[in-house]
């Protein structure tokens, strides 16, 4: 749809477009393989079983976890993190306690983080952003303290594309006892991850921001963490035995997947990891890194546009974010949308953030592997338009 | 001229750079607060009325030129009416940036915003002021509709 309209498409951080690959092997499903997993006797159920949990394994090694048990198929990032929070981070929380989050979070790793916060009586800090608008790693050792239970930070920033040092919170938190959450939303379609080298304790992303399908996603977590969530969701396939007044739960990850799981979409996210690793990161990156350098060297020739965040393309993943002088972000967009440029304008679910940076709203053009140096071209086409409109 | 040039338009932009009625009224008796959660821009509309009359209209916040446009003109055609014709002037409007039949000889200068029917994104925007205004009236006791 998106080609037939000729559509330079620059809003992969909202959601990418699916290759043929995926969109074949969830049409598969749904035309000749429609049963349901874990249950069913006949062959054709197994067959479907079978590939659903290979999915978890191929997921497991996609981002390096220990065993593929850490894997919990969710609908989305946002279900992820709530889990952690309220399955996991409520139950352990006492008044006094500290969570640490960042600025630069999604309303979806910030919201949830509020929530426990006000529930348990602990204490949310939030780390600021610094002079070069990257995450302010010095006023983070000093929110760091022993109370600090749970840090919960974004690896990549969904409006400025900053590249967070996650490893680096991580070690620092370890070392005083914390427990780290990721959010990788932004990061799973453009970065490489390895949770044993991060030594992440918990980490979600989405099924649509690496090329699969919207409603499903991943929260991975260390094995003796996972066995500390309890389930927010009691149904079907999670329970072990049941009486008439009490219930045994199956062990991970089936404990903390109750009910039919979004089976076209766990292979559809298995379909999207082999696209991933058949062209691999380093020729994504490649291939990004110069949509973003075209981007940002045409957006410069236009001087009163002002782009946020690092300012160079190779301390960016995927997104970068602007304004045009003082016209508002909704204005630029409208006028782009008829070049046929989509892109995102508004507060890009990040308020905080945008108190931050002092605008109420940005551009945002996000680029994916999919994207051509036509549609970057498209959009400073396009720009050049908003000033013989407005100006 | 296209869809979009029209949307933008001089009189648009215009009053979108030199808006009518921008500051808090000093003797207010009525006002509200209304966010766009889309991009979240705030208006924040104050009104004087007496004797059934918008004897004064003003406005704060930040927004897109069609919010901060649409605001100006909604200033400017509403002062000094009475309530029941600002009513039905926004019920016109209404109708028109929803793309529904409306009486163009009551809408003046607003007519400018024919095309944002086009624009269905946009609709919001253009409405911001008006509900911001109606829930002003509305929280206070005054049964104005939106």
């Amino acid at each position: 749809m998106i080609d037939d309209q000729k559509i330079a498409y620059l809003d992969n951080a909202a959601t990418m477009p699916m290759p043929d690959e995926v969109l074949e092997v969830i049409d598969m499903y749904y035309h000749a393989h429609k049963v349901n997993v874990h249950r069913g006797m006949y062959r054709l159920a197994h067959q479907v079983t079978e590939q659903y949990e290979a999915v978890r394994q191929a997921t497991a090694d996609f981002i390096n976890a220990q065993d593929s048990s850490e894997i919990i198929f969710t609908s989305g990032t946002t279900d992820a993190l709530n889990l952690v929070a309220f399955g996991y981070a409520e139950k352990q929380l006492q008044p006094d306690d500290e969570i640490i989050i960042s600025v630069l979070e999604h309303h979806s790793n910030f919201i949830p983080w509020q929530r426990v916060a006000h529930k348990t009586g602990a204490k949310l800090k939030i780390v600021g952003l610094d002079d070069q608008q990257n995450l302010d790693m010095q006023q983070f050792s000093e929110l760091l303290t022993e109370k600090t239970k749970l840090v919960a930070i974004t690896l990549v920033s969904n409006v400025l594309g900053s590249i967070v040092d996650a490893k680096q919170i991580i070690e620092q938190t370890h070392h005083m006892g914390g427990v780290v959450v990721l959010d990788a939303a932004q990061a799973v379609g453009h970065l490489p991850l390895d949770v044993q080298k991060l030594d992440a304790d918990f980490l979600a992303f989405s099924g649509h921001k690496m090329y699969g399908p919207t409603g499903v996603g991943v929260l991975y977590g260390k094995r003796n963490l996972l066995e500390q969530v309890a389930p927010l969701r009691f149904g079907g396939e999670m329970a072990d035995e049941v009486d008439a007044q009490t219930a045994t739960f199956q062990p991970l990850p089936l404990r903390l997947e109750a009910g039919t799981p979004n089976i076209a979409g766990v292979l559809g996210l298995g379909a999207a990891i082999q696209y991933l690793q058949k062209i691999g990161f380093t020729t994504i990156h490649q291939h990004e890194q110069q949509l973003l350098n075209q981007l940002y060297q045409g957006l410069r020739q236009i001087p009163a546009i002002k782009v946020y965040g690092p300012r160079s393309a190779a301390e960016r993943q995927g997104v970068l974010s602007f304004n045009y002088g003082t016209i508002h972000a909704h204005d630029v967009a409208t006028i782009i949308d008829t070049e046929n440029v989509a892109v995102r304008a508004g507060h890009m679910c990040a308020e905080p953030l945008m108190q931050a940076l002092g605008v109420s709203s940005v551009v945002r053009a996000s680029v994916s592997y999919m994207n051509t140096t036509r549609d970057v071209e498209q959009l400073l086409a396009a720009m050049n338009q908003v000033g013989q409109i407005l100006l | 001229m296209s869809n979009i040039q029209e949307l933008y338009q001089k009189i648009i932009v215009n009053h979108a750079k030199y808006p009518i009625g921008v500051g808090v009224l000093p003797q207010y008796n009525y006002h509200a607060k209304l966010k766009n959660p889309d991009c979240g821009d705030d208006i924040e509309v104050y009104l004087k009325v007496v004797d059934q009359h918008l004897e004064q209209i003003s406005f704060t916040g930040q927004g897109c030129i069609i919010s901060q446009a649409s605001a100006s003109m909604m200033v400017d055609a509403l002062s000094g009416k009475r309530i029941l014709e600002a009513q039905q002037l926004m019920q016109n409007f209404q109708n028109l940036i929803l793309g529904k039949d409306y009486d163009e000889s009551q809408l003046g200068d607003l007519i400018a915003f024919a095309t944002l029917n086009q624009f269905p994104t946009r609709v919001r925007c253009g409405m911001l002021a008006w509900h911001a205004m109606a829930d002003g009236l509305n929280q206070g006791g005054i049964s104005f509709g939106k």
